[in-house]
């Protein structure tokens, strides 16, 4: 009985640096490519950011001539261009505070895109508060207030949501993220503002919800702030 | 968390890539060998082999594996056919004694004992057996009557008194249902695997259908261990550790029933996980060990990290699908499952700058590689990617690693509390 030897026996020593070789290139090549996007992403969200920016000023501008000269007659344009420029935040930057928090590899490229679109948000929410005064506007604007680790606040995002897609440009929501209170001081500042304690909290115009919203409750809600009988929505 | 996972997912994508890639490499160096490669019939010596028929409670298929033997394309005077009757209680022992007395098979005998195992009604019938090779065929299987000439004909070509075993390409027999399948396209894509293991002197099991053995090695070694879950596996094993040769006949087909029904699934897939487990447990010394070339340094390693893989794989099922999935739920309760104005206002919002390029690229690679086998494995068995239809396809890639995956889980758990105490 022989078999203590294993002449037979041989290591594939070429294959296995081979692979190891090609391997190593395809996530290389994954990763560079990964680098380069990330890089495009920043230029990209300056460019967001700067477009906001833009936007903010002609909105500060209408609200101001308005304001000053009582002018209603332009209340339809900044409207619109209110709606135009929420839009285009919620639907461009807060994309891209998505992305970064699920895949960026540093927590600063996040925490300061989030802070950006947080203070877009407060601001865009300021103008149009004082601009529904001005204006007689007819529109719901929402101040939610969340974070990543509660666990019921993806119940609330997609009520808001809903009615998002249920009432369009008529439902504005201005997303404040409590985890940025220790980067921006501004989150404080309106935690105390509307003494919020808990998670979620929604304001829509006089009223403070705590906790989740429901569908149902939500409707009416968005009823009594239009001032109208519940229901309202058709 | 998500920097963990997202680590871990990566470690996995290498790892899987690595030995793709690895096996690629395999299938390059060797394909200008493998279209040479034709297997021969032609034989200039008849040795007398044994045919080793264990079977318990096989009534439904015990006639079709006895008419395969019966019809094996070889000398009967060459021929030693032993039917062991393991103590069956439905009527597998009068349909033998039927069989063997209709068709006057003066090579055939029937050996009736009180149930005792696979292993021990082989090693019974083994020490009766004249041949100077014998074949085990499972009596749910059914051999294709060339397949022994092209074994044996493999055999004298290599011409090494170190080989042992030839290993048959084993396909399933007759897929009906999905599941069925599916283990059809897992079947074919195991010959191919076993194929470029052959190559590296790396195949870790005897498949119970019809694998060929030299007869007085394996009764030198004291037969099959009837104390393990899965002697066919434990065998290949104890061979390669004795540094014996184990090689695959890639065109020499067997065909075996496959379950159709979970329960049975599950109890033959943890039979056959809980013991390979067991057996690289207890070969455990041949792990990373260069004196057993690619078989330890390669096969070993890559056993014992694809379990290792299958537990990360079913972490990535719940965290990236199942939990994103009661999330969805839950959120659907909160709007009453109200979907229509989702529906009327489809947001098609798409940039590219938004993409993981990093684990998408990576992840395609793997495709791509996966595709190769799958393509491969259908040439290398001759069969048609279609031949069932393309809908099996589907869940073989997207949930069937989730099926075996979880039944794995259930082994490893199992084998962490029992350890080696584990019996059938």
């Amino acid at each position: 009985m022989s078999g203590t030897t294993g002449k037979f026996r041989k290591i594939s020593k070429k294959n296995y640096v081979m692979a190891g070789i090609i391997s190593f290139l395809i996530f290389a090549l994954g990763l560079t490519l990964g680098l380069v996007l990330e890089d495009q992403r920043y230029d990209w969200a300056q460019e967001l950011s700067q477009r906001q920016e833009v936007n903010y000023q002609s909105l500060q501008m209408q609200y101001l001539f308005v304001d000053e000269f009582g002018d209603a007659g332009n209340c339809p344009v900044l409207l619109s261009t209110l709606q135009a420029a929420v839009e285009d935040l919620s639907y461009s930057l807060s994309r891209v505070v998505d992305y970064e928090k699920d895949s960026s590899i540093t927590e600063e490229d996040y925490k300061l895109v989030a802070r950006v679109y947080t203070l877009d948000n407060l601001r865009y929410w300021l103008l149009a508060e004082k601009a529904k005064e001005s204006c007689d506007l007819d529109i719901v604007s929402v101040l939610y207030f969340y974070s990543d680790d509660c666990p019921s606040c993806p119940n609330q995002g997609t009520v808001l949501t809903y009615f998002k897609k249920l009432l369009g440009e008529e439902f504005l929501v201005f997303p404040i993220d409590l985890n940025l209170r220790d980067e921006e001081p501004m989150v404080d500042i309106m935690l105390s503002l509307f003494e919020v304690e808990k998670n979620p909290t929604l304001i829509i115009g006089d009223g403070k919800y705590e906790g989740v919203v429901k569908k149902t409750q939500m409707e009416e809600v968005i009823c009594t702030d239009r001032g109208e009988a519940y229901p309202c929505l058709s | 968390m998500n920097t963990f996972m997202t680590i871990l997912l990566f470690v996995v994508y290498f790892l899987s890539l690595y030995f793709s890639v690895f096996l690629i490499l395999v299938y390059v160096d060797k394909d200008e060998e493998f279209k040479r490669e034709k297997s021969s019939t032609q034989l200039d010596q008849f040795p007398l082999v044994s045919v080793l028929v264990p079977a318990y409670n096989e009534e439904k298929t015990i006639l079709g594996t006895l008419d395969s033997v019966r019809k094996i394309d070889y000398p009967i005077e060459k021929l030693d056919v032993i039917v062991i009757n393991d103590g069956s209680t439905d009527g597998t022992k009068e349909k033998i004694k039927k069989f063997i007395a209709e068709h006057n098979l003066s090579h055939f005998t029937l050996l009736s004992h009180e149930n005792r195992g696979k292993a021990a009604s082989m090693n019974r019938a083994l020490e009766m057996a004249k041949g100077e090779f014998f074949a085990c065929l499972d009596a749910d299987s059914f051999v294709d009557s060339d397949t022994l000439r092209k074994m044996l004909a493999l055999y004298y070509k290599e011409n090494d008194e170190n080989l042992i075993v030839i290993t048959p390409a084993m396909k399933v027999h007759q897929p009906k249902n999905l599941l069925q399948k599916v283990q059809w396209i897992e079947y074919l894509i195991m010959i191919l695997i076993g194929r470029l293991s052959s190559q590296l002197d790396s195949l870790y099991v005897a498949p119970g259908p019809f694998s060929l053995y030299k007869t007085n090695v394996i009764r030198s070694l004291g037969g099959f261990d009837e104390n393990t879950l899965a002697e066919d596996q434990e065998i290949a094993y104890r061979l390669q550790d004795k540094q014996y040769r184990l090689k695959q006949c890639f065109d020499g087909f067997v065909h075996t029933t496959s379950p159709g029904k979970l329960v049975p699934f599950y109890k033959q897939r943890r039979r056959w996980y809980l013991g390979s487990i067991t057996c690289a447990y207890q070969y455990k010394h041949l792990i990373g060990n260069k004196k057993y070339g690619d078989f330890g340094i390669m096969q070993m390693i890559k056993n014992v990290l694809g379990y290792l893989i299958a537990i990360a794989g079913m972490g990535f099922a719940g965290y990236y699908i199942i939990y994103p999935a009661l999330k969805w739920l839950g959120n659907g309760f909160v709007i009453a499952f109200d979907l229509i104005p989702y529906l009327m206002n489809l947001d098609f919002y798409f940039s590219p700058l938004l993409l993981d390029v990093p684990k998408i690229f990576v992840f395609s690679a793997l495709i791509i590689t996966s595709l190769f086998f799958f393509h491969q494995a259908h040439k290398n068995a001759r069969e048609k990617i279609n031949a069932f239809g393309l809908l099996p396809i589907v869940p073989f890639i997207a949930f069937y690693y989730l099926l075996k995956g979880g039944i794995l889980l259930l082994s490893m758990y199992e084998f962490s509390r029992k350890g080696k105490k584990i019996k059938w």
